[in-house]
């Protein structure tokens, strides 16, 4: 339905937003497919040639007919090809379960490695600056490497006695922090303990002379302590990202919830990302963008800047999504065409690996594409729905709550032309007229 | 994050991949399969070759186009080289373009589809030997020169043979490109031919038949 409703923002792209949208990828499958058949039907090429000038004119005229032709075609079948896509119609339906099944392992794996990453760093985190509320408590790592150094001073620098090229539980995390992969909680607590005996009886001095051993300790120690930190940022930067992925990838968790929810899993990626504009605004205000799109529309074309941006990101994601499209179209042509017509082993087995591998490439980068488009989408929430209030000459709301039962009621009334909410109260919407 | 467990069973999403990869590589295989055992046919559009070489009259109704310059045997037919809009008993252009005509054919006369061949028959005149000489350095002789007529190889100003007789232009399979003059030549002047730098020689045409 959205995804539908999507395509009238390309329908005020005007020439611009048909030219790189439609015309682009029909035009270079089009260069493609000629010089696949001119490699197949050389004769082709000679027919070409022979033709005079006047015939050639004629030939290139009909040739960019056919191709502002298609182009039409396509632009108007763009909402349909993103529904395919979305998994929405055959073929992709066919494959609903199997398909169902990935979106929730990746979705699984996703959460999985979240949790995770989550226990790593509160395990770092917790262990570099301790928790005295904590039973048994949580010495700090910074405190016990601080007091065994301070220890270790009583010793002669001269008569320390730790490798020159330190202790074997430091490689792994020298190695991990050069090539900036995550340290792990054990690896560090495994050097810490071993570093500790190290500091009590040695003394660590940075100015000791390069290459000494007691200078060689000393830089042991600042490399860990910075390791430490090192590693938590790492961990938290991880979160971080893991977070934004499954939010802007999935518009649901894993597992369903108590509360009631019309938003499901898709089948494939392109249809999660989809569904994480309609689940970012109704999660957190309650707005339901099928219902009130629209009007939403109507109140973003206010700003010049945004709807210029929102456009550019929509004729991206119809450009990838019609290359992704032609590259199948291409694929099943020719197999069939080799199989049939033409019979060469070879020319079937390399449409048949080369298509698909152009086809996933722009099917990624139409998810990509996609994943900007719905942020663009999300902020567009965030800016402009109150004008959307406004424009319905409705009151400001004056907490999250309040915005969500107001726009909960005007979807009821305006969408569903239901005027009882769900506890069974009735839909209440005043409106507040200007001076 | 850094969790590592022991052996892992496969996840679905590892299980659907392998499954697609492996459908569409058993597709393939089976498509392979099928080509191998059911080759295209041949087509049945060059009729066989005629005994000898026919008279104007006794071609006049035969599959044919007309020859718009005289045909000497062995010329690689291009697309100018026949009238093209006036096919004769269903002509097509693949009876005659890209093969060789094994009769000679008058300008005017017409060029039949039996007097043709896929391969030209190269008899080198006695006395002489022939060889071939890479057309790509001279692309306007590549396009013109054909069976018949006698070219001069210059290296600068310098000849390098002269009078040389084309006896064929054999070009890259089924294309126009990638062409090489055969021609006949003394012995003698055999190895400075051969020596001489394709892409910088220079190509005179002296005669056409």
């Amino acid at each position: 339905m959205l995804s539908a409703l999507l395509n009238s923002i390309q329908a005020t792209l005007g020439t611009r937003g048909f030219i790189v949208s439609s015309v682009f990828p029909v035009a270079m499958f089009a260069i493609a497919n000629g010089l696949l058949a001119t490699r197949v039907w050389p004769s082709a090429q000679d027919w070409i040639t022979a033709l005079d000038a006047g015939d050639k004119t004629l030939l290139a005229t009909a040739g960019l007919a056919a191709v502002l032709v298609a182009s039409y075609i396509l632009s108007a079948l763009a909402s349909a090809i993103l529904e395919t896509f979305e998994g929405r119609h055959w073929p992709v339906t066919w494959l609903r379960g199997p398909l169902h099944r990935v979106q929730l392992a990746k979705l699984r794996d996703l959460e999985r490695r979240y949790t995770d990453c989550v226990i790593d760093l509160d395990q770092v985190a917790v262990r570099i600056d301790g928790d005295r509320r904590a039973r048994p408590v949580v010495h700090s790592w910074l405190d016990i490497l601080a007091e065994a150094r301070r220890a270790g001073q009583r010793h002669d620098p001269a008569r320390c006695q730790y490798p020159r090229d330190g202790i074997a539980e430091m490689r792994p995390i020298r190695k991990r922090r050069e090539s900036g992969r995550e340290i792990a909680h054990d690896q560090l607590a495994s050097a810490v303990v071993s570093l500790l005996p190290w500091l009590w009886a040695n003394a660590a001095d940075g100015a000791a002379p390069h290459g000494s051993p007691a200078r060689a300790l000393d830089t042991d120690y600042d490399r860990l302590i910075e390791a430490m930190y090192y590693a938590r940022d790492r961990y938290q930067a991880e979160r971080i990202r893991l977070y934004n992925l499954r939010k802007f990838n999935y518009p649901v968790d894993a597992g369903a919830r108590r509360e009631q929810s019309s938003i499901t899993l898709a089948p494939t990626a392109l249809g999660n990302i989809s569904r994480t504009m309609r689940s970012y605004a109704q999660n957190y205000y309650g707005f339901d963008l099928d219902v009130l799109w629209t009007r939403l529309q109507n109140v973003l074309r206010s700003s010049e800047p945004y709807f210029s941006n929102l456009q550019d990101a929509k004729v991206q994601l119809d450009f990838f999504a019609a290359c992704a499209w032609l590259a199948w179209l291409t694929t099943f042509v020719w197999l069939a065409m080799e199989l049939l017509v033409v019979r060469s082993v070879r020319g079937f087995i390399a449409v048949g690996i080369v298509g698909p591998l152009v086809a996933m490439a722009s099917y990624a980068l139409a998810c990509r594409a996609y994943s900007v488009f719905a942020d663009v989408m999300r902020t567009g929430v965030d800016l402009f729905r109150f004008k959307v209030l406004s424009e319905l000459h409705l009151p400001l709301p004056a907490g999250l709550e309040e915005e969500r039962i107001a726009w909960s009621h005007l979807a009821n009334a305006m969408g569903y032309l239901n005027l009882e909410s769900a506890d069974g109260s009735a839909v209440s919407v005043t409106y507040k007229h200007g001076a | 994050m850094a969790r590592r467990s022991g052996i892992r069973r496969p996840g679905p999403r590892t299980v659907f991949w392998i499954g697609v990869v492996g459908v569409w590589a058993v597709c393939l295989a089976a498509g392979g399969v099928w080509i191998r055992y059911h080759p295209q046919t041949a087509p049945a559009a060059h009729p066989p070759p005629v005994q000898g070489c026919l008279t104007a009259a006794e071609k006049q109704d035969m599959r044919g186009f007309i020859a718009r310059r005289a045909l000497a045997v062995n010329h690689l037919v291009r697309p100018d080289d026949v009238d093209w809009s006036q096919p004769a008993a269903g002509a097509q252009q693949d009876d005659l373009l890209s093969r060789y005509v094994t009769c000679a054919v008058a300008a005017g006369e017409r060029a039949i589809a039996g007097e043709t061949a896929p391969r030209a028959t190269i008899a080198t005149p006695s006395g002489q030997v022939s060889l071939p000489f890479p057309l790509d350095g001279n692309p306007a002789a590549a396009a013109a020169i054909n069976a018949g007529w006698t070219i001069d190889v210059f290296n600068g100003t310098t000849a390098v043979v002269r009078s040389a007789a084309v006896l064929a232009v054999e070009c890259r399979s089924g294309t126009t490109v990638d062409c090489a003059a055969i021609v006949a030549v003394a012995p003698d002047d055999a190895p400075r031919l051969a020596a001489a730098n394709p892409s910088t020689a220079r190509i005179v045409i002296t005669t056409k038949p």
